[in-house]
């Protein structure tokens, strides 16, 4: 129920390239994060679900493969930046509304929950909504 | 800037406060620090590292200049630096102690540079952490404090057991930051609104407040709330949101923070409304800043409003600036009532 929950997908966020579509996602999160913290990516685009590891991130004008972000510790993601995800499809086009349903959950690395010696607390934030393509 | 009367705390605000106005098409730092002098939410002015600063703590020599420039123009005072402690920033393992040291030098050498006097975050709880943390405070000649924030209290382990390492080590430069959240004496009305506003069926807000307000344990409070809740139609993801009011809002008596007065560094003045009176609904302001003044504390105490973690209905600005007009009145309260007893 987070206002920021409201700003991870905005309404411009979605546009077409030769390779597919590139999505712009803003953390929920109200600090800085490095890019290790970019845990789950569930996505859904117009009901079709979309494997995060055929995703490309663009961040701080790099790009990298989602399975990469794992050794991502020190490469972060600044509060007012967006990251872009890139889904590849060749038949992408601009124009037309698409319905992205995103599951995005943010591991926390300095809030350590649960028993023993504890996880980092996956702060999750649920968007589901149509926007028009670019 | 507007000083409160010289022996008593000042106030300030956290730029955390404004977490939803940095989202805004025209942020800016600058523009943000301005707005904060004009709004007279000074003269204290604290931020968290990882939140305003780009390429936090390797910050440059022009971010430097321009930021330390900007706060001596705009008359405001560099109070206390939030810092943060990843320890699992690393996928593959937990940071080491040297590596969190590290961590933690990196950031009070830059707080350093830009003029903060004070470093806060959380720490590793063992004997060597803290007297690692103590060489590099003193070393900058600055201090260090870990907050104490719901669900923790001037009592809880974790706490009892950093005072134990802090009285061991036995440093000046280490302390502790109260921050309201722990001695509330309600559920925000804000929070139970919002609550109300996302769909959240009334009967198991009523009852997790009923449960928030019972003096058990904090595991017996989450059984109670999941088993009556359950009985009542709660989804795991119900629960889950509402056990966040019991965790994140704790009901330690204020007169309690006295216990730990002598080692504070700073004080985090968290809230989440001002009524149409003036006052916190949730947090004795009153009770809180008589004992800040009857301990003779005179650091800062940060607006520190939370609000914007559930609610984008009210301006940061303007809620920090009734907590500063119920703050500075009942810190001048207090005063008169400390000189009339001291006749």
């Amino acid at each position: 129920m987070g206002p920021m929950d409201k700003d991870v997908v905005r309404e411009d966020a979605l546009s077409a390239t030769e390779e597919g579509y590139a999505l712009e996602i803003r953390s929920h999160w109200y600090r800085s994060l490095p890019l290790t913290s970019l845990a789950v990516v569930y996505l859904t685009l117009d009901g079709e679900p979309v494997d995060s590891s055929v995703l490309t991130v663009e961040a701080n004008g790099k790009t990298f493969g989602f399975d990469e972000l794992g050794e991502l510790y020190d490469e972060w993601w600044f509060i007012t930046d967006a990251v872009t995800l890139k889904i590849p499809k060749p038949d992408a086009a601009s124009g037309g509304h698409h319905r992205v349903e995103l599951d995005l959950g943010l591991s926390i690395p300095y809030l350590i929950v649960g028993p023993g010696e504890g996880q980092p607390l996956l702060a999750s934030s649920h968007t589901d909504k149509s926007i028009v393509c670019s | 800037m507007t000083p409160t009367p010289e022996g008593l705390p000042k106030l300030g605000i956290t730029l955390f406060s404004l977490t939803l106005e940095m989202r805004m098409p025209d942020y800016s730092l600058e523009g943000m620090i301005r707005r904060v002098a004009e709004l007279d939410l000074g003269p204290g002015l604290e931020m968290v590292g990882f939140q305003s600063l780009r390429d936090w703590p390797r910050i440059t020599d022009d971010t430097v200049v321009g930021l330390r420039d900007l706060l001596d123009e705009c008359e405001l005072v560099p109070t206390a630096m939030s810092m943060n402690l990843d320890v699992a920033r690393r996928r593959d393992r937990r940071m080491t102690e040297e590596e969190g040291l590290a961590y933690l030098e990196a950031q009070m050498e830059a707080a350093h540079r830009l003029g903060f006097p004070i470093g806060k975050s959380a720490i590793m709880a063992t004997r060597t952490f803290v007297e690692g943390l103590a060489r590099i405070a003193e070393r900058l000649d600055m201090k260090f404090g870990v907050e104490v924030h719901s669900p923790e209290s001037v009592d809880s382990p974790h706490v009892a057991e950093l005072r134990e390492l802090f009285d061991a080590v036995g440093s000046p430069a280490l302390g502790f930051v109260p921050d309201f959240s722990s001695s509330m004496h309600d559920v925000p009305p804000s929070l139970v609104e919002a609550h109300r506003a996302s769909g959240m069926p009334g009967e198991l807000i009523d009852l997790v407040e009923e449960v928030w307000h019972t003096d058990s344990s904090m595991p017996e409070k989450f059984a109670r709330f999941r088993e009556e809740g359950e009985a009542l139609g709660a989804t795991p993801g119900d629960l889950g949101k509402l056990n966040m009011v019991l965790t994140m809002h704790g009901r330690m008596d204020p007169r309690r923070w006295e216990e730990i007065m002598p080692q504070v560094v700073h004080v985090h003045g968290k809230f989440y409304g001002i009524d149409a009176d003036g006052n916190e609904p949730s947090i004795d302001h009153e009770t809180i800043m008589d004992v800040f003044v009857q301990a003779g504390y005179t650091g800062f105490i940060s607006s520190e409003w939370e609000g914007h973690a559930y609610t984008d209905t009210m301006s940061g600005y303007d809620v920090c600036r009734g907590q500063h007009d119920l703050m500075r009145r009942l810190l001048l309260e207090a005063a008169q009532r400390r000189a009339a007893h001291a006749h």
